[in-house]
């Protein structure tokens, strides 16, 4: 328990300069990470109990799960902070409201009443503003631990212990050159060589073409 | 100097300064119940929490307009209130010339009282004399009363005016 408190001092002293201005950022930021794992924790390849799979490059695939694990423990470290900061927010909106509503009923112009209901339309507007940021930080952390847990599972894990990247092969950078046209479908995916540009295709076929017609 | 045709009757003397007394009174408490209106507005705003983001501007910009809008009212009150004042303070210049014009009536009503032998004349002089006399110790009170609703009206205005202003420079 105490241990538990002096790690919360630590943490509440590590993130005392987060900023709620921020915080819509953060939270792109945490469910783009978030939804990362996913994806990565979701699209692994079969493997049996020695590593084998019919995937070329699996274990790099299981790296790259564990990354996005670790990102995410990362990541998510700030959700808690900012989950008690909007809670602050919440309280503070609670007694402004509280406080408005005693003064006004204590008011007797109606002008000056008017602008007191502008003020409460105000304040709840930034009291529903911290309840759904409090909303969202709660489904945030129970997503978090969710696909945590998802991504431990025994299924998900390489079964040699911890998965070592292949720097001979990248399947992301192989991706990409698809994706950016810059492949040669009978190039071996598996080739460690750089790819060749599409202009040296180009001109190799044009050298040969200047041979003339074979045989 | 204003002729005896001109001054006005007692009974409408004295409700027209009860007129505005009350008058004054209604609006006094009045500008009593906007300055406190203004001290509600101002604790508000003392107490309100600020945040760290822009969602409390609004809200403190409503507070601050109804403090805005509250004093707009006051002033505009203590303008009626400023009204009935100058109007019982004219009032009271208006009894107070009619008062002066009663003490010259009782100079010639004495002056004349000397010159005549008939008894008969005399007693009826003598009458006339303690009617205007009367008449000058009524608006003397009515004077009075007039100058002290109206002293007392200002001395509430004052303080209300004095709750307004204190703390006021936002």
């Amino acid at each position: 328990m105490e241990q538990e408190e002096t790690t919360q001092d630590k943490n509440t002293k590590e993130y005392s300069e987060l900023k709620l201005e921020d915080l819509d950022s953060y939270i792109k930021h945490i469910e783009a990470v978030l939804d990362e794992l996913l994806s990565k924790a979701t699209q692994l390849p079969k493997v049996d109990e020695h590593g084998n799979s019919e995937c070329p490059f699996a274990e790099k695939l299981f790296t790259y799960k564990e990354e996005a694990v670790e990102m995410v423990k990362e990541e998510s470290k700030k959700l808690r902070p900012y989950l008690e900061m909007v809670k602050e927010e919440v309280e503070r909106c609670h007694q402004n409201l509280e406080q408005i509503r005693v003064d006004g009923s204590n008011l007797e112009l109606y002008e000056t009443k008017e602008e007191y209901n502008f003020a409460r339309e105000a304040q709840q507007h930034e009291l529903d503003r911290f309840i759904g940021l409090k909303k969202t930080l709660i489904d945030l952390l129970i997503r978090k631990d969710e696909l945590l847990t998802m991504a431990g599972e025994e299924k998900r894990k390489w079964p040699l212990g911890k998965p070592r990247r292949n720097e001979h092969f990248d399947p992301e950078a192989v991706l990409n050159a698809v994706l950016d046209g810059n492949s040669d479908p009978l190039r071996d995916p598996f080739d460690p060589a750089p790819l060749p540009s599409r202009n040296a295709h180009t001109s190799e076929v044009n050298s040969l073409m200047s041979l003339g017609p074979l045989g | 100097m204003a002729r005896r045709s001109d001054i006005r009757r007692r009974p409408e003397v004295t409700e027209k300064i009860e007129t505005n007394k009350k008058s004054m009174d209604t609006k006094e408490n009045n500008l009593g119940t906007i300055a406190s209106d203004v001290e509600t507005v101002r604790q508000t705003l003392e107490n309100l929490e600020g945040g760290t983001v822009d969602g409390f501007d609004e809200t403190e910009k409503s507070i601050e307009a109804a403090e805005d809008v509250t004093i707009e009212v006051f002033e505009k009150k203590d303008d009626e209130l400023e009204e009935v004042q100058s109007d019982t303070e004219e009032f009271e210049g208006e009894i107070k010339e009619n008062r002066n014009s009663a003490e010259s009536d009782l100079g010639k009503l004495s002056d004349a009282s000397g010159k005549i032998d008939t008894t008969e004349t005399i007693n009826r002089l003598v009458e006339a004399k303690e009617t205007v006399m009367r008449d000058m110790e009524f608006l003397a009170a009515e004077i009075d009363r007039a100058l002290d609703a109206r002293e007392k009206s200002d001395a509430v205005q004052e303080k209300h005016r004095a709750r307004i202003q204190k703390g006021g420079n936002r």
